[in-house]
Parts: structure tokens; C-alpha cells; sequence
């Protein structure tokens, strides 16, 4: 494989190679972006199976009219469950994932440029993951067996699991499962009308906030200070720019929940009137004067530019697959850079779409009406430059591809239905049915979990040194493309018949249960798809594969280092001249051999070729690989310590709680002041650490 | 020509005031600035946000707890003077940030130690204002819980003041590690850094002081005969329909 990148010339050996450590401490300590990249990965996809077992316990109970397999109280907490965990612990960690594992390579990094605060980001989401958990972990055993009474007592007319129930029941915290929806829209969430299931999920939110902007402060920087030398804004590979573009999206868009989160506690701790326009005095009702449409607002705010944290990079994915099995360099890259950017832009002004239905004057709705229309304009010019990158290349399907170009093919659905919703008379028809189910599931759904899978046979032999069995992979992607298409479209259908969301169950009269059973089926077909992209992974992890660095023949830099990378990434930092730095290499100077006459401007093809031609080459870069001394940063535990002493500031909060026996002993005053030392041990000691 | 091979050590990580740049190894940031500045930026721009949202809310609520003729209000709690001296002695706090950084910028640690203590002392100072302004208005009865008015004035000037405490921990922090001859000339940027959050924190008070103070606020007892029964009368009815809805 030509490239610069990896120049061709035997390794000297340099003094102390950096070495990947093993063992439970070597993960518990580890600042390697690609380590990081990796937890986050199969934290989220745990994380996804739990999320998905939460979808089809939903599809179960809707499978026919009047069915009872959850009560109406489990299923407010299973669709509330299902979609933060889906939005906070899926869709944004598994694209934090792939942050972490390719912008670095992309841009010739040996890591990002604050490694130990990556370190935390992780530690931290993990630990916000775990509280927002606890009570839905406690509650499915019961849920189960519920199930399991119900289905023995009609099956055989046995009451022999009788009481397994009741007694699940009564674990700790399982009947402390938030159930106010996955935007807990005030008053819903204030002390008056809920218990302290909310605790868990608005601290839980909190920590995940923290660490994506944690890590988007991170990635930003890294960005912008850490590219190789030669590589300008306008030479990133585009993967990096939705990187960019959805970090500062998430330093913009977070502190507007953190703020009403922070709201919220005080509401619910200190006795404020942010958002209870009501309040029980001594058994009175009283007037408060606080407002629940500013939890609305402010959600908003947050809420609509996180649709696109959550699409961009799936769009900056699918850019980077496209190309590659279209053997053509992106159409109009500096436009899809522009398309980035505007959508990002015009994501601040459009939150009130969500509302129209909430009594906002006129004005306000056609101005939101009118920026929602907007966005669509940028997001079109994407999919005509996927489209115009498939024209007249020479197309081949892998996985890889079929499942970025299911995005380009689903996406144009969730994006017209959505530019429906921006028409204030469809989407006051359309508000809070299963019309807008459909609309957002195709959009996260076939628009960025589409991508992901696509990401994830992409650069799994980058990962893992390993490329997942195709076979499998094309089964997979069929057995999701029809069960998800089963799934959600008819949901169009249900929806503009006037189904609503949230209703726990529907009559037979109603006339839904036709298209509520189908659905079911293929929510059923797409966890058996799942299944089988395990069944690949698994497989994959049993063979022995010698998997080239650059299998696909690829462009950008991260197929320029062994798969899997070294710890150091590159021994020697590559020097960009191209966009498409790998396929220059390997193409260009090949026609230029041929005696195109702009040749002789690339120093680089000099500096390349001098390696093999000239023994000149090999000594100087060894005397500069030697004089480098590769070095990598040292792994850290104050990562590790920080996070658990900010999650357990919270802890202490929410068993604060006189429900829990000696909750108000231990809770507050003990544990939140164990986890106000720990944070701060973590912090000092951090600080004081030798970095390398 | 050859040379034009780069090699790098690792991108060696920029946290802490241990760390010095411009050594051998670390390779010039692309975008020439330091990266832990870069960072410091970045968290600026969040907290521009914060403090957006927070000030928002307040204009929001700003004239509420007078026309649900919800006391105390404002008029009859602010002391404009005495927050006018707390303000100044902020302002100047960042004068004495200046004179710190361009101490260390031209190795006069003395000078460096003084004007970090200056800074501390004044950001103390006005965090002990604040305190005492506070227990003030708690005393006249403006508490948490009172009305949307003391909700939303303790919550954002509250915030501020966490703001200014842990400027003033960082600045003890610089000032002991100064003391132990760990901060040298080539530092200057931890100083920097520490500086760029010091003036942040005065001029969001510049704004939280001049919407939250100096903008006068409308009569209690004139408007109140006016706005109040409207919204009034709307807010009772629904509460009426919420209180029909509760299961007791």
C-alpha cells in the first residue's frame, strides 16, 4: 500500500516501544483513544440490547386491542426508559465511539489532546448510564415475571410462579422506575405529582451531560490544534468535520438543559417556582407564579439541535462510505461542509416546532414554521451529493454500503415526514400521534442507527484487526431494513388515523389492531436481526484473520496504520498535500507517471519515493523516528476517581429519600460529602500528576 | 526535500500547572493557540450559555411576583449602593488580574504573589458581600421559596457567586503553587488561563448587574391594579382545572 503515511521502510527500533498494558487495571487507567473508543462501544451496544428489550416489551403489550401483558404504569416507564436510553446511552455514546476511534486517525494524531479528560468523559457517562438504570434494572425481573404468571396461568391454568410477582415487586427502587416520558415536561416532574423516580433520571441526564461536553470541549480542540502538518480545515475527511460541527452543537445546546435540570432540583430541594405554577400551603392551593412552558422552552432549546447531535455524525459516516464503494472522491465536499455547518446554524431556531400546539401566538409560529421549512434545504443538498457520489462510480454493495445507502433511502422518509411537521396545521393534526413516532424513528433509526451498524462493519477490521463475516452482514441488513420498514411505516398510517402516543392500550373498535400487529412482527424481525449481527461478532472473534491496513482501499489516514493500530498510531506523523490523502498516493502518481504535466509541484511524491529509491531517505527518517522517541502520555486513575466522586454527590441526593430506611442518615450528609472528597482528591491529584 | 518528514513524540497532554509548553516533543498546535487556552475558550462559550439561560429566565420572571402581587419585591429588597461598591470591587479585581499576569509574563514573581493575592482577596471580598447580602434579604423575607422573584434572583446570582468561589480557590491554588517556586515564567499561560475565567466571571456580572439591578422595575402597587387581574384571574382557572384533576 503506497502511502506517506506509513512510510515503506523497516521500523528502527526505537527505545521502549509503548505497548498496550492488559488486565482489568489497564482498562480502569487507560487514556488510549482507541481503548476508550472500544468501551464506549460495548457499553452502548449493552446498553442498546436493554433499550431494545424495552421496544419490544411496548410492541408485546400493543400486539393486540385491550392487552394487559404490562400494566399501564410499567409502560409509561418502558417507553420513558426506552427513549432516553436509546438517545443518551445508544445513539450518543456509539457515535462518541467512533470519535474516539477515528478522529485522531483521521487527522495523523497520536491521540486527542487532553487523553485523561477523555478518560473522565467515558467514567462519567458510564457512571450518568448507571444511575439513570438502577430503578428499570430492579423493575424488568418483575416485569418478567408477570409475564411469565400470565402466560402459565393461560397456557396450562398454573399458578405455580403465583406471588413471584408481588414479591419483585418489592425490590428496592422497582417501583422507582421513571415513567414522565423521555422530556419530562413540568408539572409532571415537580414533588406535587411525582416520587423520587425523577431523581434518578434528572441527575442521571446531568452526569451524561457533563460528559458530552467533556468530550465535545475535547474533540473540538483536538480538531482544531492537533491535525497533521498539511492537513487545512478544508483537507479533513468530512467525518471529522461532523465531529466538529456536532461537538460544537453539543457545547451550545447542553447548558440549556443542565440549566433546567439544575431548575428542577432546586424545584424539587429548595422549595423554588421555577416550573410549578401551583403550589400545595398547608393544604391550599396556591399561586406560585412559575411557568411549566419554560421547562418546554428550554428543553427545546437543548432538544431539537440534539436530533441533529445525533444525525450529523451518521451523516459524516455515510459521506465517508459512499465514496469508497462508489470508487469516487465525495461529491461537492466543501458543500457537504457548508450543509454541516448551516444545518447546525439553523438547528438553534427551531425548537418551537415542537410546540406549535402548546398556544403560541401567531407570529412565533410562522417563524418557526418558516426556519423548519429551512433546514430542509441543507439537508436535501446531502442527499443529492451522496447521490451525485454513487453517479457513474463503480458501485459495489458490502455491507458497509448497503446499510449507508439504507440512510440515504430511509432518511428522505423521516426527512419529508418531518418537513411536514414544520406545516402548523399538519402538525397540529399530527402532534402526539404515532405519525410522529414514524417520523422520528425513521430519522434515529434509519437515518443514524442505519449508519452506525454501516460505521461499525466499515472499521471493524480498523477495531479489531478483524472483518465481520458479509454473509451474515447482508442478512442482517435485510432482516432490519424489512423488519424496521414493518415496523414504523405502517405507524404513518395508525397515526393519521388519530392512534395517540403513550396510550398504554387501544380498543378493538378503534380499528388499529391490523397494522399494531404487524408491527409487532417486525419489531420481532428486527431483534432477530440483532441477533444475528451478535452471532456475526461472535464468529468473527473465533477466526484468525490477517486483515491488510487499508482492506477496502480506502483514502483517509486511518488506513494508512496497521489494523489494528499501535498504541502510538503513526510512528511517523504523515504530511497531508490532498483531501483524499491514501488515493492520491496510490492514484494520482500513477497518472502523473504517465506524464501529467502538474506533477512536479508535490514535494510529497519526493519525499514518498525516496524511501525505496535512495538510502538517503531511510537514514534520515530512522534519525528522526530515533530523535522522536515515540512517547506516550501515562495512564491515569484520577480520571476514574473524579467521575465516581461526582456520581456520588448525586447518590447521596437521590437516597436522601424518606422512603429508603436510613436514607436521610446516610444520604445527603455522608455519601454526597464522601463523593465532594473523592471528587476533589481526583481533581488535585490529576492536576499534580506528571502528564508524561 | 527529506526533511520535510515530520516526526512528533506524542501530543503530550495539556492539563495541569505542572505542564510546560514549547519543550521538545510537543508539536506546535495547527491552529496556533495552546491548547489548554483553546479549552479554556471553549468552556467559556458553554458558560455564556449558563449564564444565557439563567439571565433569560430571570428577565422572564423579572416583573412576575409584582403583578401576581406576590411580595417582597424587588424595589423594596435591592440596595443599589451597597451592590455598586461589591460591583466595583469585582471590576477591579480584574485590573489586579492584569497587573498578575503581566507580572509573571516578565518573571516578577513578587509582583506575580501580589497581585494574585490582590485578585483572591478582592473576589473574596465580594463573595463575602454577597453572603452578607443574602442573609440580608433572607431577614426581609425574600427566601427560595417566597415567590418566582426569589427563585430566580438566588438561583442566577447565586450561580455567579459558585462562579467567583472557585475563581478564588484557583487563584489560592496559583498563588501556593507560586509560593513553592512551581509556576516560572515559561507558566505565564496557567496564569493566563486563570485570567481569561477571572475577567469571564466580571463582565457576565456587569450584565447580571445592570438587568437584575439597575433596570428599574415597575411600581407594585400602580401596576399591580392593572396587569394582575388578567393573568390572575387565568392563572386561578387553571389551577382550578389542575386542582379538579388531582387524585385528592
Amino acid at each position: 500500500m503506497a502511502s506517506i503515511a506509513q512510510p515503506r521502510i523497516e521500523a528502527p527500533v526505537i527505545t521502549a516501544p509503548p505497548v498496550e498494558g492488559t488486565g482489568l487495571w489497564s482498562w480502569l487507567t487507560t487514556i488510549d483513544h482507541k481503548r476508550i473508543a472500544k468501551l464506549y462501544g460495548v457499553t452502548s451496544f449493552i446498553l442498546f440490547l436493554v433499550g431494545g428489550l424495552e421496544a419490544l416489551l411496548i410492541r408485546i403489550q400493543l400486539a393486540r386491542p385491550q392487552n394487559d401483558v404490562v400494566t399501564a404504569q410499567r409502560y409509561n416507564e418502558l417507553f420513558t426508559m426506552h427513549g432516553t436510553t436509546m438517545i443518551f446511552l445508544v445513539l450518543m455514546p456509539l457515535t462518541v465511539a467512533f470519535f474516539n476511534l477515528l478522529v485522531p486517525l483521521q487527522i495523523g494524531a497520536r491521540d486527542v489532546a487532553f487523553p485523561r479528560l477523555n478518560a473522565f468523559s467515558y467514567w462519567t457517562f458510564l457512571l450518568g448510564a448507571l444511575m439513570l438504570n438502577i430503578p428499570i434494572l430492579f423493575a424488568l425481573p418483575s416485569i418478567f415475571a408477570g409475564m411469565a404468571e400470565t402466560a402459565l396461568l393461560n397456557l396450562f391454568g398454573s399458578t405455580a410462579l403465583g406471588g413471584l410477582q408481588a414479591t419483585l415487586d418489592k425490590l428496592p427502587f422497582a417501583n422507582a422506575v421513571p415513567d414522565q416520558g423521555w422530556y419530562g415536561y413540568a408539572p409532571l416532574t415537580e414533588r406535587l405529582f411525582s416520587g423520587h423516580q425523577i431523581d434518578f433520571w434528572a441527575f442521571g441526564l446531568q452526569l451524561l451531560g457533563i460528559a458530552s461536553m467533556v468530550g465535545a470541549f475535547n474533540f473540538i480542540v483536538t480538531i482544531i490544534n492537533m491535525r497533521a502538518p498539511g492537513m487545512t480545515m478544508m483537507r479533513m475527511p468530512i467525518f471529522c468535520w461532523s465531529t466538529l460541527v456536532t461537538a460544537v452543537l453539543i457545547i451550545m445546546a447542553f447548558p440549556s438543559i443542565t440549566i433546567a435540570l439544575f431548575f428542577l432540583t432546586f424545584d424539587r430541594y429548595g422549595g423554588t417556582h421555577f416550573f410549578n405554577a401551583f403550589n400545595i400551603a398547608d393544604g391550599t392551593l396556591v399561586s406560585s407564579g412559575g411557568d411549566p412552558m419554560l421547562w418546554q422552552h428550554l428543553f427545546w432549546i437543548f432538544g431539537h439541535p440534539e436530533v441533529y447531535i445525533m444525525i450529523l455524525p451518521a451523516f459524516g459516516i455515510v459521506s465517508e462510505i459512499i465514496p469508497i464503494f462508489s470508487r469516487k472522491p465525495l461529491f461537492g465536499y466543501a458543500v457537504m461542509v457548508y450543509a454541516l455547518a448551516a444545518i447546525a446554524f439553523l438547528g438553534f431556531g427551531v425548537w418551537a416546532h415542537h410546540m406549535f400546539t402548546t398556544g403560541l401566538a401567531a407570529t412565533p409560529v410562522a417563524a418557526f414554521a418558516a426556519t423548519s421549512m429551512l433546514i430542509a434545504i441543507p439537508t436535501g443538498v446531502k442527499i443529492f451529493n451522496w447521490t451525485g457520489t454513487m453517479w457513474g462510480g463503480s458501485l459495489t454493495f458490502p455491507t458497509a454500503m448497503l446499510f449507508a445507502v439504507g440512510l440515504v433511502s430511509q432518511f428522505v422518509i423521516g426527512g419529508l415526514s418531518g418537513v411536514m411537521h414544520a406545516v402548523v396545521p399538519i402538525d397540529t393534526h399530527q402532534n402526539d400521534s404515532y405519525f410522529v413516532i414514524a417520523h422520528f424513528h425513521y430519522v434515529l433509526f434509519g437515518g443514524t442507527l442505519f449508519a452506525l451498524f454501516g460505521a461499525m462493519y466499515f472499521w471493524w477490521p480498523k477495531i479489531y484487526g478483524k472483518l465481520l463475516d458479509e454473509r451474515l452482514g447482508k442478512l442482517h441488513f435485510w432482516l432490519t431494513f424489512i423488519g424496521f420498514n414493518l415496523t414504523f411505516f405502517p405507524m404513518h398510517f395508525l397515526g393519521l388515523a388519530g392512534m395517540p402516543r403513550r396510550y398504554h392500550s387501544y380498543s378493538f373498535e378503534s380499528g388499529w389492531w391490523f397494522w399494531n400487529a404487524v408491527e409487532t412482527i417486525g419489531a420481532l424481525i428486527i431483534g432477530a436481526a440483532v441477533l444475528v449481527f451478535l452471532l456475526n461478532i461472535l464468529r468473527t472473534a473465533q477466526e484468525k484473520q490477517d486483515v491488510p491496513a487499508n482492506p477496502w482501499d480506502a483514502a483517509t489516514l486511518e488506513w494508512a496504520t496497521p489494523s489494528p493500530p499501535p498504541v502510538y498510531n503513526f510512528r511517523i506523523i504523515p504530511q497531508v498535500t490532498h483531501r483524499d490523502q491514501l488515493w492520491h498516493d496510490k492514484y494520482d502518481r500513477i497518472l502523473e507517471a504517465q506524464g501529467r504535466p502538474d506533477a512536479a509541484a508535490d514535494a510529497i511524491i519526493e519525499i514518498d519515493q525516496l524511501p525505496q529509491s535512495s538510502p538517503v531517505g531511510v537514514a534520515v527518517a530512522e534519525e528522526q523516528a530515533e530523535l522522536g522517541n515515540i512517547h506516550m502520555p501515562n495512564p491515569s486513575f484520577y480520571p476514574l476517581v473524579a467521575a465516581i466522586g461526582l456520581f456520588l454527590l448525586p447518590v447521596g441526593m437521590v437516597l436522601n429519600n424518606p422512603h429508603i430506611p436510613l436514607g436521610s442518615f446516610i444520604g445527603l450528609p455522608v455519601i454526597t460529602a464522601i463523593g465532594i472528597l473523592v471528587l476533589l482528591t481526583g481533581i488535585f491529584g490529576w492536576s499534580f500528576e506528571p502528564a508524561d | 526535500m527529506a526533511t520535510a518528514i515530520t516526526v512528533e513524540t506524542a501530543h503530550g497532554e495539556g492539563q495541569g500547572i505542572h505542564e510546560g509548553h514549547g519543550h521538545a516533543g510537543h508539536p506546535p498546535p495547527s491552529a496556533g493557540v495552546d491548547s489548554r487556552k483553546l479549552l479554556m475558550w471553549l468552556f467559556l462559550t458553554s458558560d455564556t450559555m449558563f449564564f444565557g439561560t439563567l439571565i433569560a429566565t430571570y428577565m422572564m420572571y423579572r416583573d412576575r411576583s409584582i403583578q401576581l402581587l406576590t411580595p417582597p419585591y424587588p424595589n423594596d429588597i435591592f440596595d443599589i449602593p451597597y451592590t455598586s461598591v461589591s460591583a466595583f470591587v469585582l471590576l477591579m479585581s480584574s485590573l489586579t488580574m492584569v497587573l498578575a499576569l503581566a507580572s509573571i509574563q516578565r518573571g516578577n514573581y513578587r509582583g506575580l504573589r501580589i497581585w494574585l493575592a490582590a485578585t483572591a482577596l478582592l473576589g473574596g471580598i465580594f463573595v463575602g458581600g454577597q453572603v452578607f447580602e443574602f442573609t440580608t434579604f433572607a431577614h426581609e423575607g425574600l427566601t427560595l421559596s417566597s415567590n418566582v422573584f426569589g427563585s430566580s434572583f438566588y438561583v442566577l446570582t447565586g450561580f455567579h457567586g459558585a462562579h467567583v468561589t472557585i475563581g478564588v480557590l484557583w487563584l489560592v491554588a496559583l498563588l501556593v503553587v507560586s509560593l513553592r517556586g512551581g509556576l516560572p515564567k515559561e507558566k505565564a499561560m496557567s496564569v493566563e488561563i486563570a485570567g481569561l475565567y477571572w475577567h469571564f466571571v466580571d463582565i457576565v456580572w456587569i450584565i447580571i448587574f445592570t438587568f437584575v439591578y439597575l433596570v428599574p422595575y415597575p411600581n407594585p402597587v400602580k401596576e399591580a391594579t392593572e396587569a394582575a387581574p388578567a393573568a390572575f384571574l387565568h392563572l386561578v382557572s387553571l389551577g382550578q382545572q389542575m386542582l379538579a384533576a388531582l387524585p385528592f
